[in-house]
């Protein structure tokens, strides 16, 4: 069972998929039901995944190890001889470590509570909840996949539905937003293309090219003796192109052994292309293309658009899960492949990070509709998210990916509010409501919890993950010089935004006299239902939960964190010095 | 949870641990079962019987450990492991003598406001809420009380600010008590970012939050060559952290402002006299005897931790606010609002006592200001009660009258109908105003003994400017005297002027009458904590009182500090004891001369008062608007971030939007360019070689004379002219 648990958990959405299309199309109530049922299925699975996985001080952790990732899946898929041209390898290869396992859990949660927040749907819902499985099922991929070839296309297929789920079940300015979401992100994907490219030709697969070069007889017989002498022989140049195996694998990318020496992408290629080193534009070209998705200002102008015209779920998935395949992707690409990068451009990350904050949180003040405003709050915490990264420490690191996985939860949850709101009177203006506490106390109380969970009151998630990005940002100018203490303390400003913003629009919308623009909204005003509250109630309870109870989460990642600090901190600038050295050359 | 070390002064005593667990977590229960009960009628009872067991324990913990010893305990909370490093946070009960002190006073005057509000929230829809959130508050209060490391207590602090918002909003269909708690919330989160900022800075240096572990680190850490230095242990050897000595004071300074957010001080002063939007009851717990003197209790907890210039700039802010508050209490309409600002006054009392480094003495003031105040708040929503009562009546048969119930300009007179509320409002009136014999004598006394050894210490020798705290507190201490004395005047004494306004009143002033018992007991039992004897029993002396005596000054200690100082201040205190308190004994004489050459009953002011408009000329009306604190924030800094808010607004859809939409156009116009070339020259190409393959095909399959084979050649053919276009 748990030898394919991961793929399980990528396929039965795509075949739950599979099965909708097949339903006729009138048979609305089953097609929901399935779909819900399907995503349940998801939550189970990804409980297993959950209680298998390995955890505590010594267990495997991934990130750069390939053996320390668990469940693994590995298969070959496509190869392709290519003569003088060594060899084209990509495999189906899935597994998880402990920056993985938090988001497959977090995308799962979402999920589910999306595809009950779809219920809503009234129109096309065949459509609809084909497309909706379909995202369900390659955003896991993407939280799963260790090709970057596999990765890439679970990555772009997931764009697709979402694109779609914008664009025809939006509100009325949907073509506008869905295609500025598409072009972001295209534009995106052709960064994150480009540096797969590049690294494809620079990276060998070393067992396979054992295999090839005859110094074993099969890729499960490598030892690390075996990697250790083939990159020993291919740095003397004694291994054939023609036998080289070139691989998509991501963690032997990060591995600077396996690049071909003077490949592009060799640590100590000393060619430069325009003033700076490749390594360092494809480091660069990752953070972009992801930063897109996270997203950073000032790449971030598609989301509140997307957000106010995606429908509830869709928003709710948009913000709980797929902001954060970008910073996911960040750290898994750009920051393990190229630690040196993350060391180089720390101050570029954390100064995009603080930048997403305060802008994010002034814009967040200025709107007036109450999702752009939720939407632009989501910029500002992704901005958390990057200054944590920035910082390169542990705390900041843990935090970071604690934000995410908060966030996420958070997101959802004020994604949800504001859908309540417009379900009942497709308004969300926040000036044309005043008092909604005294017609509807029960969602004024969600209102609150959610509102104070977002702005970081301590007991809930939020609160922690700020708290360590906050320690990590500051203390890194102590511990490994990635970022000035300046940054830190600006980024608390983001803190009396977060309470400004809030709480204006709790005064201005949920207390004083009751007010409604429009009389029929009076009838139309009712308190939460009870398929709300089965929204709400397990989102509150979790981000309670890991607000009070953080060393569960923590368990999960410490080592990958560990290892992701040793990365950097080590391997990154040994390799900047490499790379520098040349460059002063 | 994991056991880590018991580094108690006593024998651990398991039972007293559960206990004191006990004290913190039963108020949270008691908000928990309310809200899960969810009745009106029992809601009430409940609170309050929890909150008499809180009590209860709390007094048989006191009677245990005061004098005796502490109690701390720690547990692991989380851990940042991996294997080149591991970051605790630890969750730690701490009750030394500070915090046993801090326990005794929050509980009772929890319970007493629990009681009292039996009768005077009675009527409230959302009653159910409202104790819930008291409940909820106390936890948070005892939290920080109880709390051993910053995180615990920085948690707590945001805590006690979250009920703060929800009680001050209490009723939130009144727009300026929903924007009051708005205020108070993000005013407190400015100084809650700097209380962060702090945390960050030690975090950093000493890589440990836990209090005692930073007392003994900081300890060891030194300043060499203009840089802070301290040894920081690793999991096998030690990382050397060497950071500019500024971070020193700008860690302490990060930590007051926590202070200054949460205790009113200036400039984060404005949010308290808003907070009076909430129940008074509230106001009497939560901003004037607990939570807005958790600032205080804070500077007490990091005492050690401050350095000379962080402590120089907490005695000028504190002693600035006591001045400019209590200039403003000297001229308000409204009971609550004088009671606001005195509050401020007060609270910049103790902060200027922890800044003079007379640590004892600002705990002492704020143990006896919390009972005086909390007597004088809620003898204050008795005043309110009793008038709102003759309010109803009144309007049973003149619906249209209303008045504002809490408006000094109408009241006076109040001795004859509320005389036990009077009594107690009076004493504690006799208290804050430093009238010998009652509790705020002794503690003013000792903290202007602090600022005057601070101010004449040899090691200060020179800094003449130190004299100005001096001269604040001394003004602060004369104003109080006149505005309390203005307020007892316009309250109780001479004639009620409500009457003078609506004639009609005059019949039902039967109406207005004592209030119910439970409603008295609290305030009785708060002014009997206001006199002088409780504390101490020589009536010139707070040194010599038993909480001055059970608290022991903490050694300091920071690098570069002077080895004399803490000797030399109290060297100081002795000398200047006698000398200090004949001034006070002065400066109470002359305050209420002054003031009664202005207010004293029957006086013109008294008499006219219903008749005052809005204060005239500079001065009055910098003391009627607080120096101009509030409009200057509203009117000048809120506005200026609306406008910036606008303008990153604008900038998205102008600027980042437009230059997006400018590159799309472009593109479209490129595509365009780029489909005239397909159709005419790729389709041309293509259309070619179809035409040529399909050419092809038909002599190939004229040569063999296979159909399918054909198809198939073709097909293949197609395919890799495709590539090579492709490719080429």
């Amino acid at each position: 069972m748990t030898a394919y648990l991961l793929s399980l958990i990528i396929f039965v959405p795509l075949f739950g998929a599979l099965i909708i299309l097949a339903i006729p199309s009138a048979a609305i109530r089953s097609i929901k039901y399935l779909a819900i049922a399907i995503t349940f299925l998801q939550i189970i699975l990804a409980g297993f995944i959950y209680s298998v996985y390995e955890k505590g001080p010594d267990a495997p952790a991934g990130v750069h190890i390939e053996a320390a990732y668990q469940l693994q899946e590995k298969a070959p898929w496509i190869n392709l001889d290519l003569g003088s041209l060594g060899t084209l390898s990509i495999e189906y290869f899935v597994a998880v470590d402990g920056i993985s396992i938090t988001m497959v859990l977090l995308a799962a949660i979402v999920m589910f509570i999306g595809a009950i927040s779809s219920l809503q749907i009234q129109v096309k819902v065949k459509g609809y909840f084909f497309l909706y499985l379909l995202l369900s099922g390659t955003v896991m991929g993407c939280f799963l996949a260790l090709d970057f070839f596999l990765f890439y296309l679970f990555f772009e297929f997931m764009l697709l539905p979402m694109y779609f789920l914008i664009g025809l079940w939006g509100g009325p300015r949907r073509e506008y937003a869905s295609i500025k979401f598409f072009l972001y992100t295209l534009a995106g994907s052709i960064f994150i293309l480009i540096a797969m490219i590049s690294l494809y030709i620079s990276v060998i697969d070393p067992a396979a090219t054992a295999v090839q070069a005859g110094l074993i007889d099969h890729v499960q017989e490598a030892t690390s003796e075996n990697i250790i002498q083939l990159q020993q022989m291919m740095r003397e140049n004694k291994i054939d192109a023609g036998n080289m195996v070139h691989t998509f694998n991501m963690v032997s990318m990060a591995d600077s052994a396996n690049f071909i020496p003077g490949s592009l992408l060799d640590v100590l290629n000393q060619k430069l292309i325009f003033g700076n080193a490749a390594r360092l534009w494809v480091f660069l070209a990752l953070f972009i293309g992801f930063a897109i998705k996270l997203p950073a200002v000032p790449l971030h102008t598609w989301l509140p658009d997307a957000h106010v015209e995606a429908p509830t779920p869709v928003s709710v998935v948009l913000a709980g899960i797929l902001l954060k395949i970008g910073a996911y992707g960040i750290i898994r690409t750009a920051f393990s492949i190229f630690p040196e990068g993350a060391v180089h451009y720390s101050w570029l990350i954390g100064f995009l990070g603080i930048l997403s904050i305060i802008y994010g949180g002034f814009n967040a003040l200025a709107m007036r509709d109450l999702k752009k405003l939720i939407a632009y709050s989501s910029v500002a915490h992704m901005g958390f998210v990057l200054l944590g990264l920035a910082s390169g420490t542990a705390e900041g690191i843990s935090g970071a990916i604690y934000q995410m996985f908060s966030h996420g939860i958070i997101a959802s949850m004020l994604f949800l509010i504001a859908g309540v709101l417009y379900e009942r009177t497709h308004n969300r203006m926040i000036e044309d409501y005043s008092g909604l506490a005294t017609k509807m106390p029960y969602f004024t109380i969600v209102v609150v919890i959610a509102f104070f969970a977002s702005l970081g009151l301590p007991g809930f998630s939020g609160f922690i993950a700020e708290f360590l990005i906050f320690l990590g940002a500051f203390n890194a100018a102590n511990v490994n010089q990635l970022l000035p203490r300046w940054m830190a303390i600006v980024a608390t400003l983001g803190l009396i935004l977060g309470a400004a913003y809030y709480l204006w629009t709790l005064q201005r919308m949920f207390f004083g006299k009751y007010f409604g623009k429009d009389a029929a909204w009076d009838t139309l005003l009712r308190d939460l239902r009870p398929i709300e509250y089965v929204m709400f109630l397990p989102l509150i309870i979790l981000t309670l939960f890991l607000g009070l109870f953080p060393q569960f989460f923590l368990d999960l990642v410490n080592q990958s964190v560990g290892q992701l600090v040793t990365l950097i901190n080590q391997t990154g600038k040994e390799n900047l010095e490499l790379i520098l050295r040349h460059i002063s050359l | 949870m994991i056991f880590v070390n018991l580094s108690a002064t006593i024998a651990p005593s398991v039972h007293l641990l559960f206990i004191s667990l006990l004290i913190l977590v039963l108020p949270l229960v008691s908000a928990l079962a309310i809200v899960v009960i969810g009745s009106k009628k029992v809601s009430s009872w409940l609170g309050t019987m929890m909150m008499t067991a809180t009590f209860l324990l709390t007094v048989y913990v006191f009677l245990k450990l005061w004098g005796v010893g502490d109690l701390h305990q720690q547990w692991n909370w989380f851990t940042l492991d991996s294997n080149t490093y591991r970051y605790s946070f630890k969750i730690g009960l701490l009750a030394d003598q500070l915090s046993l002190l801090l326990l005794l006073v929050v509980s009772l005057i929890s319970l007493l406001v629990h009681l009292y509000s039996v009768v005077y929230m009675k009527q409230e829809e959302g009653l159910v809420r409202y104790y819930a959130v008291l409940g909820f508050f106390t936890f948070s209060m005892l939290g920080i009380v109880l709390a051993d490391n910053l995180l615990i207590i920085f948690i707590f602090w945001e805590l006690v600010g979250f009920s703060s918002y929800l009680l001050v909003g209490f009723w939130h269909k009144k727009e300026e008590a929903a924007k009051a708690a708005k205020k108070g919330f993000i005013i407190n989160r400015i100084g809650d970012a700097g209380f962060l900022v702090g945390i960050m800075i030690l975090w950093s240096v000493f890589g440990t939050l836990d209090l005692p572990e930073l007392r003994t680190m900081m300890g060891n850490s030194f300043i060499s060559g203009g840089n802070w230095v301290s040894y920081l242990p690793l999991k096998a050897s030690f990382l050397q952290i060497e950071i500019p000595a500024l971070w020193l004071t700008l860690a302490g300074l990060g930590l007051f402002c926590g202070t200054v957010g949460k205790s009113a001080q200036f400039p984060l002063q404005i949010w308290l006299p808003d907070a009076m939007q909430g129940p008074t009851p509230v106001s009497a717990l939560i901003h004037a005897a607990t939570m807005v003197a958790a600032g205080v209790y804070l500077l007490a907890r990091v005492f050690v931790l401050l350095n000379t210039d962080s402590l120089t700039v907490i005695a000028f802010v504190g002693a600035a606010t006591a001045f400019m508050a209590a200039i403003a209490a000297v001229s308000q309409y409204d009971i609550k609002k004088v009671l606001a600002y005195s509050t401020i006054s007060q609270l910049g009392f103790m902060v200027m006592g922890i800044g003079v480094g007379a640590y004892d003495a600002a705990i002492f003031h704020l143990i006896t200001h919390a009972f005086f105040k909390a007597c004088l708040f809620l003898t204050a929503g008795s005043v309110i009660y009793a008038i709102h009562r003759l309010e109803q009546t009144t309007q049973e048969v003149y619906p249209h009258i209303h008045w504002a119930t809490q408006d000094l300009r109408l009241m006076g007179g109040l001795r004859k109908k509320l005389p036990y509320t009077f009594t107690c409002f009076a004493v504690a009136a006799a208290a804050i105003a430093g009238l010998p014999g009652f509790s705020g004598f002794l503690s003013k006394d000792a903290i202007l003994t602090g600022a005057m050894a601070w101010s004449s210490s040899p090691d200060f020798t020179g800094n003449w400017w130190l004299n100005l705290v001096l001269l604040l507190g001394f003004a602060a201490a004369i104003l109080t005297v006149i505005y309390m004395f203005r307020l007892m005047v316009l309250t109780f004494f001479g004639e009620m002027r409500l009457p003078l306004v609506y004639q009609v009143v005059t019949e039902k002033m039967s109406a207005l009458r004592e209030v119910p018992l439970l409603m008295l007991l609290p305030p009785a039992i708060l002014a009997a904590c206001s006199i002088g004897v409780v504390f101490s029993l020589n009536p010139f002396q707070g040194a010599q009182s038993w909480v001055m005596q059970g608290l022991a000054i903490p050694l300091r200690k920071t690098p570069g500090l002077p080895v004399s100082l803490q000797t030399n201040l109290a060297i100081g205190v002795e000398d200047w004891h006698s000398t200090v308190s004949w001034m006070s004994i002065g400066i109470f004489i002359g305050g209420l001369a002054i003031a009664w050459r202005f207010y004293h009953p029957g006086g013109r002011y008294a008499s006219r008062y219903h008749l005052a408009l809005e204060p005239q000329g500079f001065m009055n009306k910098l003391s009627f608007h607080h120096w101009y604190l509030d409009q200057f924030y509203t009117g000048i800094l809120a506005r200026a971030a609306v406008q910036f808010a606008l303008l990153t607004a604008w900038m998205d859809q102008q600027f980042i939007d437009r230059i997006l939409h400018f590159t799309a156009k472009a593109y479209v116009v490129f595509a365009h360019i780029l489909h005239w070339f397909e159709r005419s020259i790729v389709d041309g190409i293509i259309k070619l070689t179809a035409y040529l393959s399909s050419v092809l095909g038909r002599l190939l399959g004229s040569i063999q004379g296979g159909r399918i084979q054909s198809y198939f050649i073709i097909s293949l053919l197609g395919i890799l002219l495709l590539i090579l276009w492709r490719i080429f």
